[in-house]
């Protein structure tokens, strides 16, 4: 049988493109020296933001900053259009023009891939038609009809997995065992993090009994690694010198992000974002040119839970909390 | 799978949600709800319209068998596709309001007689004050201070070197082919060789000029 496009597309998923998904592969492509560089660079960038869009709707988690495709060095050094799928690998994700009967996969990503994505983009770039899944390849062109449909991709990657079960909810950081001098991993002084002598000594002059940690959160945007400390600062609404811990029930809880590297301001479009615990957006501000922080407070009680998004041009970091 | 009515859509996402979320059958069930119901949803020309059915999905994927962004979806009152054509004609009134932006034009695409893409729209020059990251790799590979690109070489076929690779390699990219018939060797010998010989160094020295 011969595949027409019409059936690549009835069993493909089309996903639209965003504004985003453009201005990040808008911003990869002009990196590039040439102009055939450039075009390669966003197609690559766009069927990658597709096939992200998918896992993330599928729940399944994705590293975009540690994937080739987005360095504009790694991508200049090969044709690589891949996503990493977090503590599974690297998924190609292979641009395919509108006509087209086969996928170009081109040999320097033949090794070292969980597998390939055919993705068909139309010529207006409003949607990307995720044809379907390869695992392995042994030539440049594949044809379209050797893709098996999506269920093999999501197969491939539960097999990867193995039996771990994704848990349903990412760990939470707990807020009440903070008083009690219980930190998770990675949180720190903000003393220790920044490495600086005098700010221990301005240290000593703030209040006791709040229990203040910062955790360092890389940022990889087309314009390089950006580095931030994001803090939280937690007090009793009420606090008595005696019995600091004896009324839970109302806390205020500061968020702070600063710079990592104390001589420079925040990178401007920079976002910190409060939102509840189904996602929703409470609050958010934005860094302009000239700002050093950015600040948010909430109010809450005991067990409530809520999540910090920090964001910078298409990457970001989230962080669950409970009180 | 093929389904062709509605009933059949209301058994496929009573299965789907009967299934644990995260697991492959949730999964498989999802996406192929997604597969059935896509092009069926409300559809107009507004700028933010491929931003709103996006947002529509999510919201589909999130709100389907448990409510996570929204209430669950209750199939005693509306159709899966009443259900995500309200939340998607929101999104676009709520895009529409905030519409004092200007909008990005979207550079159209065509396609030339050799079946790719050529972008009409001049790409953004990169700006000035970046280093001229080809230069700078196709002059540390040319130079080879340490000879290490040119003695390291296929055991196959000498002269298929690092520093030879590296050159025909970045832009204007020489495609596979075309080395492999000039040296006789397969082309996923010559690739296997560029990922673990000559990528490695690549990265060590983007890293060295700070690309990485």
């Amino acid at each position: 049988m011969i595949w027409t496009v019409n059936d690549a597309r009835n069993q493909a998923l089309v996903l639209p493109l965003t504004d985003e998904d453009h201005a990040i592969a808008r911003q990869l492509a002009a990196r590039q020296p040439t102009a055939q560089k450039a075009t390669q660079v966003r197609l690559n960038v766009l069927a990658v933001s597709a096939v992200n869009t998918y896992l993330q709707m599928m729940e399944i988690s994705t590293d975009l900053a540690a994937s080739e495709s987005r360095s504009p060095f790694l991508s200049l050094c090969g044709d690589v259009a891949d996503l990493v799928v977090t503590n599974i690998g690297q998924l190609e994700c292979r641009p395919v023009v509108t006509n087209a009967q086969t996928c170009h996969i081109p040999a320097e990503v033949w090794d070292d891939r969980i597998g390939y994505v055919a993705v068909q983009i139309d010529e207006a770039l409003e949607e990307a038609a995720l044809v379907g899944f390869i695992p392995t390849v042994e030539a440049e062109a594949v044809p379209l009809h050797q893709f098996q449909p999506l269920g093999a991709l999501l197969r491939r990657l539960h097999n990867l997995r193995g039996s771990e079960v994704p848990p349903a909810r990412e760990s939470s950081v707990r807020l009440s065992q903070w008083v009690q001098g219980v930190f998770e991993t990675g949180w720190q002084t903000v003393e220790e993090l920044l490495g600086e002598p005098q700010i221990r000594f301005a240290a000593a002059f703030r209040r006791g009994d709040r229990p203040e940690r910062g955790k360092l959160i890389h940022l990889t945007t087309p314009q390089g690694e950006r580095l931030v400390i994001l803090i939280v600062n937690q007090a009793l609404a009420i606090e008595s010198e005696g019995e600091p811990n004896s009324d839970p029930q109302n806390v205020e809880i500061e968020l702070k992000v600063i710079s990592a590297d104390q001589q420079s301001l925040l990178p401007a479009g920079l976002q910190l974002t409060l939102l509840d615990e189904s996602g929703s957006v409470l609050r958010e501000t934005e860094a302009r040119s000239e700002d050093d922080y950015l600040r948010l407070e909430v109010d809450g009680h005991s067990d409530e839970r809520f999540s910090v998004r920090v964001m910078l041009a298409g990457s970001s970091m989230t962080e669950h909390f409970v009180i | 799978m093929a389904i062709s009515n509605e009933q059949q859509l209301v058994q496929l996402i009573r299965q789907t949600c009967q299934q644990p979320r995260g697991s492959l059958e949730r999964q498989k069930g999802l996406t192929a709800i997604l597969k059935t119901i896509q092009g069926k949803l409300w559809k107009d020309s507004s700028p933010h319209y491929q931003d709103a059915l996006q947002r529509t999905w999510f919201y589909f994927c999130r709100n389907l068998c448990e409510a996570t962004t929204a209430p669950q979806f209750d199939p005693e009152r509306a159709s899966v596709i009443t259900w995500l054509n309200a939340y998607l004609k929101g999104e676009l009134t709520k895009a529409g309001w905030q519409d004092g932006r200007a909008q990005q034009r979207m550079a159209p695409l065509v396609i030339n007689s050799g079946g790719e893409f050529i972008d009409l729209l001049d790409t953004v020059p990169a700006p000035s004050d970046l280093p001229p990251m080809l230069e700078t790799t196709r002059e540390w590979a040319e130079t080879d201070t340490s000879r290490e690109l040119r003695r390291i070489h296929l055991k196959e076929n000498s002269r298929v070197t690092c520093q030879m690779v590296i050159l025909r390699r970045l832009p204007p990219e020489t495609p596979w082919k075309v080395l492999s018939d000039e040296f006789d060797v397969p082309i996923a010998t010559l690739s296997t060789f560029y990922r673990r010989q000559c990528l490695p160094r690549l990265r060590k020295f983007g890293e060295e000029q700070g690309y990485l």
